[in-house]
């Protein structure tokens, strides 16, 4: 009773709950003997996912059960047929899941739009269920571990426990990063002692996880959710800002959210693969999905496109068709609407075209004399990438593809009359906070991308150190907004 | 253990400074920033009046939001105050009037409600206005009160409240940028110096209307309750209760006219069904249409200028006179009931820390 009226809601990262459970959980974790510790573990993730809705534990436990036995049964049976029928199995279960909480009512309604287009009447079914958060990533972690113990990649994990730890471990539970068995597994059997560099490695990162979530992506939001829920109250003017907002608030939202969940498990002395490096740094488009959403583009090489045949392909067609089908799926994992498909087939584009266009373009650049001068060539590069993917946003953020395609056909209507009588929900001097804040961070990023940020505050003296994370705490305090916002991730 | 101790201290360390600086910036925003916003302003105004009056006793006190704050000059009202203040709801108006009554000790004779065509609106109690200035607020009315309506937490609306230059920084911003406070005068009204006959007043008020209106319900069941609440409570200490409407443009009235959804006599015959269901003595002063013609004396289609707050409090005084209203300052008001409620919070902070504390102790003696 008392807990329910100190405490309400979801254990969200950014909010009050998540802030004094975690440093109870780290204290426990480190005092209890390690042997115990995956139950400390297990406990708190499951808790921590329940506090969404408890019904979804069950999803949990379900998809836990099915992988730890699928794993068992395929490490028991040596023949090829039977294992194949127990990952064909896992498979189907995990896959059954997703179809059925995420894509049934897609599937359903689209059938009825196309059979409209005949003339046929379909009453479509419609599941009332709501999407159990994070249901898209968990599913692919479990597919992942299967996969990897089916090609004998790894061997299947005999404790039952631990195995629902490595499904359910709560930092990296509801947004990833998708974590491979291989990294993972192993690192709960390990012995943790505590690590002071480790622990305030990982603080550092949580903290700049929440200036990205709470003072840049929230704020953004503000003003890109009002435009894009009436895009057609707006000119060209707005509707770029919102975009190009759009385009910061996603990154910050998402990295924020793996900057904490790696924090996080940091401190624990576990460590998680890296999600994000400076995507919005790259020069081109396969350069960006080599630094955007990392666990998720390695996993689709690793269990999707690669086994199409990847790139060693018999012709160059079947080549443009692996990668346009798994971009395809790439944006229907995202969520089950036409605006996510189109986002991915655009990616898929992008990169086909990128491919055809190569020999090409390094003929023109060799004709034009202005491409020897490197900080112009990276430029323009970096600026045409950024343009591209911030295009392809337009899908992504749209509420429907007629949304999208209206924004698309405006963004360069009454330009002149700038935001003169739009409301934008957010008031000059916010949107300023919000430049200042993002100028701040592409600073870090230049200092990541160069030395690292380790290596840059290990040059400065303690006292310079602990003012900057002061000022970052006080800047986050001060101008972060605090409505215990979802990250954007959780949806899918 | 050595590398626990180590970190334990100056993770201990640390955290002490970030609260001192919290401290500081807390103080800062409390002495410097919070004196300047209006809600808070209009409050040290008001209990500066009350502490200057010789018995606590005001004949009439106006409650309601901004058509309040800009439309009742009290100068022109004999014995009145206006403590409305902008987005004002019922839920705000009950915990004044109780406030009023029960803290400091005033003795009203009638309070004088608005309901007008907007006040029930669930634009009134949506996110950002439901119960906001809880810095003020939580000073009369108890955390578990707020609680019943705002439905967070009671430590998120602890910090609210205690610790309010949170997410509000850029509020430092009114140093540099002087406020116009001095435009509320000592008796609560508020200054409007525009002009709405000036402005093109058809978009104006369409705009103001699509504002008030546009996507919100007009009977928000918050308001709706706490408008009960009002009145009752006005009634168990024998107030006199008065229902004003405010005067509006003749441009409003059109954009009303053809763009509402629900009638102005079925809007007034659900507002008087509540008040019927509790009250029997009661009148209701109905000025929307007395100015509708006077652009010149509006500021905007629904708010009246300084001019327009002088015309129309003349004839609110006058009609009040009429009303022949007796006074109630014989009557003692009732018991002072407990507010606060904070004794679980507290314990419950006790321990946490002592929880944190113990595990601090044990994780540093293990290894």
């Amino acid at each position: 009773m008392i807990l329910e009226k100190i405490f309400v809601g979801s254990l969200i990262f950014n909010s009050l709950p998540f802030l004094i459970f975690f440093p109870i959980v780290i204290l426990l974790y480190f005092s209890i003997s390690h042997k115990y510790r995956w139950i400390l573990l297990l406990i708190f993730s499951y808790y921590f996912y329940m506090s969404w809705k408890a019904e979804y534990g069950i999803l949990l436990a379900v998809s836990t059960l099915v992988d730890y036995f699928a794993g068992r049964g395929m490490e028991k049976f040596k023949k090829k047929v039977i294992r194949k029928s127990i990952l064909a199995f896992s498979l189907t279960s995990n896959l059954g899941l997703l179809f059925t909480f995420k894509y049934f009512n897609f599937v359903s309604e689209s059938t009825r739009q196309v059979l409209s287009l005949f003339s046929m009447s379909f009453s479509q079914p419609v599941l009332n269920v709501i999407l159990p958060v994070g249901i898209s990533f968990y599913t692919f972690q479990t597919m992942s571990y299967t996969i990897d113990v089916y090609r004998e990649k790894i061997k299947a994990e005999k404790h039952l426990g631990i195995f629902a730890v490595y499904v359910s471990y709560f930092p990296q539970l509801v947004a990833g990063p998708i974590e491979r068995a291989s990294n993972l597994l192993p690192q709960f059997r390990k012995k943790h002692y505590f690590n002071n560099a480790l622990a305030s490695d990982g603080l550092k990162l949580m903290l700049w996880g929440f200036f990205k979530k709470i003072v840049i992506a929230d704020r953004l939001a503000i003003l890109v959710d009002a435009v894009y829920s009436n895009p057609y109250a707006y000119d060209g003017g707005p509707l770029i800002l919102a975009t190009f907002f759009f385009a910061i608030q996603i990154y910050c939202d998402f990295s924020g959210y793996s900057d904490i969940a790696i924090g996080a498990s940091q401190i624990m002395g576990i460590r998680l693969m890296d999600n994000f490096r400076r995507p919005y740094y790259s020069k081109s488009i396969s350069e960006f999905w080599k630094r955007w959403h990392i666990s998720l583009s390695t996993w689709f090489r690793d269990y999707l496109y690669i086994p199409l045949g990847g790139n060693k392909t018999k012709t160059k067609t079947k080549w443009y068709f692996n990668l346009f089908v798994v971009f395809l799926i790439s944006g229907l994992w995202h969520g089950a609407a036409w605006t996510f498909v189109i986002w991915g087939a655009l990616h898929g584009s992008y990169l086909i075209l990128g491919i055809i266009t190569f020999n090409m373009r390094e003929k023109f650049k060799k004709k034009i004399k202005l491409f020897n001068n490197k900080l112009f060539a990276n430029s323009l590069s970096l600026a045409i990438t950024f343009l591209l993917v911030c295009f392809a946003w337009i899908f992504f953020r749209a509420n429907s593809v007629s949304d999208a395609i209206y924004i698309i056909t405006h963004l360069t209507s009454n330009l002149t009359n700038r935001f003169s009588g739009s409301n934008l929900e957010l008031d000059g001097l916010e949107i300023v906070i919000g430049i200042v804040a993002i100028m701040f961070m592409e600073i870090v990023h230049l200092i990541q991308e160069h030395k690292g940020m380790r290596h840059f505050l290990s040059k400065r003296p303690a006292w310079l150190r602990w003012i900057i994370y002061m000022v970052i705490i006080l800047f986050i305090l001060l101008f972060g907004i605090f409505t215990t916002k979802q990250f954007i991730y959780f949806q899918f | 253990m050595a590398e626990k101790t180590k970190f334990s201290l100056q993770t201990i360390f640390f955290l002490a400074l970030v609260a001192v600086i919290i401290v500081l910036v807390n103080l800062a925003y409390t002495n410097l920033i919070l004196p300047k916003k209006t809600f808070y302003h209009k409050e040290e105004l008001y209990q500066n009046y009350i502490s200057k009056l010789d018995r606590r006793e005001i004949s009439y006190v106006f409650f309601g939001d901004s058509h309040t704050f800009h439309d009742v000059n009290p100068e022109f009202i004999s014995d009145s105050y206006n403590y409305g203040t902008g987005a004002e709801n019922y839920i705000k108006t009950y915990y004044k009037l109780r406030k009023m009554i029960y803290i400091d000790n005033v003795t009203v004779s009638t309070a004088v409600f608005e309901i007008d065509l907007h006040t029930f609106s669930t634009r009134l109690t949506d996110e950002t206005n439901l119960f906001n200035e809880l810095e003020l607020y939580s000073k009369f009315v108890s955390l578990e009160e707020i609680r019943n309506v705002r439905k967070d937490s009671i430590l998120k609306l602890w910090i609210e409240a205690n610790i309010p230059f949170i997410s509000n920084g850029k509020e430092f911003g009114i140093l540099i940028y002087k406020p116009q406070l001095s435009e509320v005068n000592d008796l609560g009204w508020l200054k409007n110096k525009e002009d709405f006959s000036s402005s093109n007043k058809t978009d104006v008020a369409l705009s103001v209307y699509k504002d008030t209106f546009e996507g919100h319900d007009r009977f928000s069941e918050y308001s709706v309750e706490y408008f009960k609440k009002t009145i009752e409570l006005a009634k168990t200490n024998g107030i006199n209760v008065v229902f004003i409407m405010y005067p509006y443009a003749r441009e409003y009235e059109d954009a009303l006219k053809a763009n509402n959804n629900l009638s102005k006599q079925d809007y007034y015959g659900g507002v008087f069904g509540i008040v019927n269901s509790t009250l029997k003595d009661y009148y209701v002063l109905d000025y929307s249409q007395t100015l509708i013609d006077e652009d010149y004396l509006f500021g905007d289609p629904a708010h009246l200028n300084y001019e327009g707050a002088e015309t129309f409090s003349k004839i609110v005084d006058g009609d009040l006179r009429e009303l022949k209203l007796n006074n109630n300052f014989d009557k003692k008001s009732l018991k002072l009931p407990n507010f606060a409620n904070m004794k679980t919070l507290s314990y419950f902070g006790i321990f946490l820390a002592f929880l944190e504390i113990i595990l601090l102790i044990f994780m540093l003696q293990k290894d």
